[in-house]
């Protein structure tokens, strides 16, 4: 298509045509042959920006012919960027995205498999098994993890203490939960609340219909629960909406998914369902301590069962159309299987590995934050549950509207379950 | 010069042919494009294409990544009989400009009124009274409409006294879309400057002129600055009108742009913008998109109609 | 309204102690935004979001030190980007846009209604509708990754808000002056440049200052035009902080954005004067 390399030097030569001559920033001398691999994606944190800048660099330096251009920048400025420059046939030669963004870029063949490189070079073998089939589609691998995520339950340890509510053990059900909101509620009452209202929230939706032995999705992209699985869901949020144990609609609606304005940040909630690569950034933004813990799980038999999934985070994909599979290949090997590039992709860089020798490295080295996810991870490890499967765009959205419905007082949870599905439906 | 020669550009209903003045400017044409010359450069090559583009993708099912599909006017049928969430952000978007582009214009012309004499230290209040509209839709602005209309804000501490319990006004869908309105008031900067630069065009022998004929401040505000003012006023409305039916980043003050809550300030580009960049429905954003260009151009048409009873300019008469 | 009496008074004026009362209330809620980005970029980040007050407990500048430096670029390379584009912006804009303002306002050509109706349909498009097209168009050119695509349709008269606002202000210019000009002899290039442009000065500067403004401060074209850390502009350098569930670095964000707005609050300021002064001098002669 209309695919033309363009370069820093353009920009300058745009730039000196216009201005006269002012160049903008120093550029670095190029050598002929120079294979300019342009790098996209998106970071979670300033120590990450830096140390995936920092392992570019290095490959760099150790490859003469080779220049890393790199084009990070945030989350929901990336997905714009890419959607733009994958439509208009011009996308980085290599980029990061979530489970998501890799299921529909996958699906519309935005994205090249990367079967034939695992093995050898990408030897995934002590990969987390969830990680590795999240980032998979229809069996076929589509990126490789940068690092490795979970479903988790933040509690602010200092407030619950203060509301006289034990911690509950690591095994527990959603009924336990309802309750311990409502006495945290009722003991700080009546502008602190137990939990945030997370019936909006995708995967703990899902956490919530395994422990009924359902799911949202199944690996055939269809809905694993029925009307009522889902109608139980928002009665559930309803019910501690009634008791106290989250706060009314219009409350709630004040967290609006940036981690500076949830409840748990403002000091509204004393506890907050989401994943572990929220961890650090929440703690970095409270002074009272968070823990993490799992969320409840439900019963198979008379024993309560684990149903929570470690997954892929940020993870490396390759655009189809690039004209340096090869050297793409041999950059995303440096910085996942070299032992050179691990230490600098990953030392100090916030992010957990998917690779067991990876986060071993952290449990021994890593901060507290970084310790604390390790080990949480570790528990799943041992005791793992199905694996997370690729949702549809918009998840949360949808969810979440429907769940406004229900605590607005416009709709049952049964209404609410039935609309979810049907804008879903749509897409699946 | 005569009636006839009255320039009617602002008014493209009135057709008003005249013979024209014959060997004042030879070859008029020519000097007329010339003059356009750029604009007509940058309108073939870089801003036809895309236009025609997105009219013809607004006819296709596109998904960004593959070829679009033809679908003839489906989108259209589907957007006006079978998308809720559509009609939605219609209501949304025009409850929100029939509230704020006349409330922020009536703000800005009489904070312009206000501030356009030559008073000690009025140049540091100018500067002042635009850093909301400098600010946009940033952080601090978020933080401080939380901070004042959230449930133990500012509005609801002053109820308080007074035994009232007011909801969390900002994230209350009954009430969210009037402190967006609020905002848009509150941002009244740039219709703001502009009305202070009209405001200096002013010729001052008008207000010697009536001066003299024993005017007091409010006559001649009506008889002299509102008249004389009418063509910024007219530009500042049509403006505010197309940037309003536009509105994008206020969601973000108070939904992150998911324009919740319960679609209470789901905007219509914000809607165009989620069926095209989160759901790949480019085809489909892109009929939202033209029926708003119908929109906006039936609002922007009749009020340039309008403008030939109320808009007087210098150049008439 | 603005009249030569309007001199400093020497005595109390109740009137005058009202109006400048009623102006600083107003100020203060200007203000407050601003003064809250003040005492959070000097918070420690535990304390910026779960701590209202406005008066820090400690003023901490490690946030500048931080920020300024940041983990990809000097902040500085950020700013010079801005400005540069930001100032041919300014350029084109003015050039462009006057010169086109002047067909429209004043010259008789064919079409001429029809080309301006079509003027203002190019800005009834929402930015999203394009984007694509867009994108694709210029990356045809080569142009992605220059700052070609931003400025290049400044000097084009793109933005028909400018030209609109130029209309509106020459056909404001009584015809009687470009008229004795022409019966002196002058053409269409003449009156454009010795009566039109002086008399449009407000308008003119105002296209300046907010070309300045909403090029510095725009963020989707910038976004997709200049992909390469390097090449970003402040924006853009900010989000760069930014994490959508990962660690934000909100203090160095919210130092770096005050930071930014200060050269547009001092070209505002010195814009503002430049708009008021000289009422007498340069109004008009009816």
């Amino acid at each position: 298509m209309l695919t033309k390399p363009t370069s820093r030097r353009g920009f300058l030569r745009g730039g000196a045509a216009l201005a006269g001559g002012v160049a903008i920033a120093g550029m670095p001398a190029l050598a002929q042959q120079v294979a300019r691999i342009r790098a996209g994606g998106y970071v979670e944190s300033q120590e990450q920006l830096r140390q995936t800048l920092a392992v570019w660099e290095a490959y760099s330096e150790a490859h003469e012919d080779v220049e890393i251009v790199a084009e990070l920048t945030n989350f929901s400025a990336f997905t714009d960027k890419l959607a733009t420059e994958a439509a208009g046939g011009n996308a980085p030669d290599f980029f990061s995205v979530n489970v998501d963004l890799m299921a529909e870029y996958a699906k519309r063949g935005v994205i090249r498999p990367l079967d034939e490189f695992v093995p050898d070079p990408l030897n995934l073998d002590d990969y987390l098994d969830g990680a590795v089939r999240a980032v998979s589609r229809d069996g076929q691998l589509f990126a490789i993890p940068n690092d490795a995520i979970a479903p988790a339950c933040m509690m602010n340890t200092a407030m619950i203490e203060k509301a006289g509510v034990e911690i509950p053990p690591d095994m527990w059900t959603w009924e336990q939960l309802g309750d311990m909101a409502v006495a945290v509620h009722e003991a700080l009452g009546p502008r602190v609340w137990g939990i945030e209202d997370n019936g909006g929230n995708y995967i703990p939706c899902d956490i919530f219909l395994r422990s009924m032995g359902k799911s949202m999705f199944t690996p055939e992209h269809t809905f694993g629960f029925e009307e009522d699985d889902l109608a139980a869901w928002y009665a559930y949020w309803a019910g501690l909406r009634e008791r106290g144990g989250v706060p009314p609609g219009d409350i709630q609606a004040l967290s609006t998914g940036d981690p500076s304005q949830t409840g748990i940040v403002t000091g509204r909630t004393a506890m907050y369902l989401t994943l572990t690569d929220s961890f650090a950034g929440l703690q970095s933004l409270m002074t009272d301590p968070i823990q993490l813990h799992l969320m409840p799980n439900g019963f198979e038999g008379d024993e309560l069962k684990q149903h929570h999934y470690a997954y892929a985070g940020n993870s490396t994909a390759l655009w189809s159309q690039s004209e340096h599979h090869e050297r793409v290949i041999d950059i995303i090997r440096f910085m996942h299987f070299d032992p050179q590039g691990i230490e600098i992709y990953y030392r100090g860089s916030g992010m957990v590995p998917a690779s067991k020798a990876g986060r071993d490295a952290l449990a021994a080295e890593g901060d507290e934050n970084e310790k604390a996810i390790v080990a949480y991870l570790d528990v799943l490890e041992k005791n793992p549950a199905p694996p997370r499967l690729p949702g549809v765009p918009g998840m949360s959205g949808m969810l979440s509207r429907a769940n406004e419905g229900v605590a607005f007082g416009k709709m049952t949870p049964n209404e609410a379950a039935r609309q979810f599905m049907q804008e879903a439906g749509a897409k699946l | 010069m005569t009636a006839q020669d009255l320039d009617t550009l602002a008014a493209p209903g009135a057709a008003v042919r005249t013979p024209r003045r014959r060997g004042l400017l030879r070859n008029r044409h020519v000097v007329g494009y010339l003059f356009l010359s750029p604009w007509i450069v940058g309108f073939l090559c870089l801003t036809l294409g895309p236009i025609l583009a997105s009219l013809y993708l607004s006819m296709t099912s596109y998904d960004l990544f593959n070829a679009p599909q033809w679908l003839g006017l489906e989108n259209y049928r589907k957007l006006f009989f079978d998308d809720e969430r559509y009609l939605q952000s219609l209501s949304v978007t025009f409850r929100y400009v029939a509230m704020s582009v006349p409330l922020k214009l009536a703000f800005a012309l009489g904070v312009a009124m206000l501030l356009n004499r030559g008073l000690a230290g009025l140049g540091f209040y100018r500067s002042i009274y635009y850093l909301p509209s400098l600010l946009g839709g940033s952080v601090a602005i978020a933080i401080m409409w939380r901070q004042i209309f959230s449930y133990d804000g500012v509005i609801n501490r002053i109820l308080e006294q007074f035994g009232i319990f007011g909801p969390s006004w900002i994230s209350n869908p009954d009430y969210s879309l009037y402190t967006l309105v609020t905002l848009a008031v509150w941002q009244f900067g740039s219709p703001m400057v502009i009305f202070l630069a009209g405001l200096k065009q002013i010729p001052q022998d008008l207000y010697d002129a009536a001066a003299i004929d024993g005017a007091g401040p409010l006559h001649k505000f009506f008889f002299v600055t509102l008249p004389m003012l009418t063509p910024i006023i007219f530009f500042n409305f049509v403006m505010q009108l197309i940037g309003a039916f536009q509105a994008f980043t206020p969601s973000y003050i108070i939904s992150n742009g998911t324009g919740g809550p319960a679609d209470s300030t789901l905007f219509y580009t914000l809607y165009l913008y989620e069926q095209g960049f989160t759901n790949f429905r480019m085809g489909y954003a892109s009929a939202i998109a033209w029926i708003l260009v119908g929109i906006i151009a039936s609002a922007t048409a009749i009020s340039f109609l309008s403008a030939k009873y109320w808009v007087h300019y210098g150049d008439e008469d | 309204m603005a009249t030569k009496t309007d001199s400093p008074g020497r005595a109390f004026r109740p009137r005058r102690f009202m109006l400048h009362a009623a102006l600083v209330a107003g100020a203060f809620i200007m203000l407050y935004p601003l003064l809250w980005l003040a005492s959070a970029s000097v918070k420690p980040s535990t304390l910026i979001f779960s701590d209202p007050s406005l008066i820090p407990g400690e003023i901490r500048l490690q946030n500048y030190v931080e920020g300024w430096h940041g983990a990809a670029n000097s902040f500085g390379v950020f700013f010079a980007n801005s400005f540069l584009i930001a100032t041919l912006a300014v350029i084109g804009n003015t050039l462009a846009c006057s010169l086109v303002a002047y067909a429209f306002a004043r010259l008789e050509f064919a079409f001429k209604k029809t080309l301006f109706a079509l003027m203002l349909v190019t800005i009834m498009l929402p930015l999203h509708a394009t984007l694509i097209p867009q994108y694709i168009l210029f990356n045809g050119l080569g142009w992605i990754n220059t700052i070609l695509p931003i400025v290049v349709p400044k000097f084009l008269a793109v933005d028909a808000f400018f030209v609109f606002l130029m209309v509106q202000f020459i056909r404001g210019i009584p015809r009687e002056l470009d008229e004795a000009a022409a019966i002196d002899g002058a053409g269409p290039i003449r009156i454009y440049v010795s009566i039109i442009l002086p008399l449009l000065s407000p308008a003119l500067v105002t296209t300046a200052v907010f070309s300045f403004l909403w090029t510095y401060e725009d963020f989707l074209t910038p976004l997709v035009y200049l992909t390469s850390i390097d090449n970003y502009t402040v924006p853009q350098g900010l989000r760069l902080f930014m994490a959508s569930t990962g660690v934000s670095a909100w203090g160095p964000m919210l130092a770096m954005s005050l930071l930014s707005l200060v050269p547009l609050f001092v070209i505002f300021f010195l814009f503002q004067r430049r708009l008021i002064e000289g009422i007498a001098t340069t109004g008009l002669k009816g």
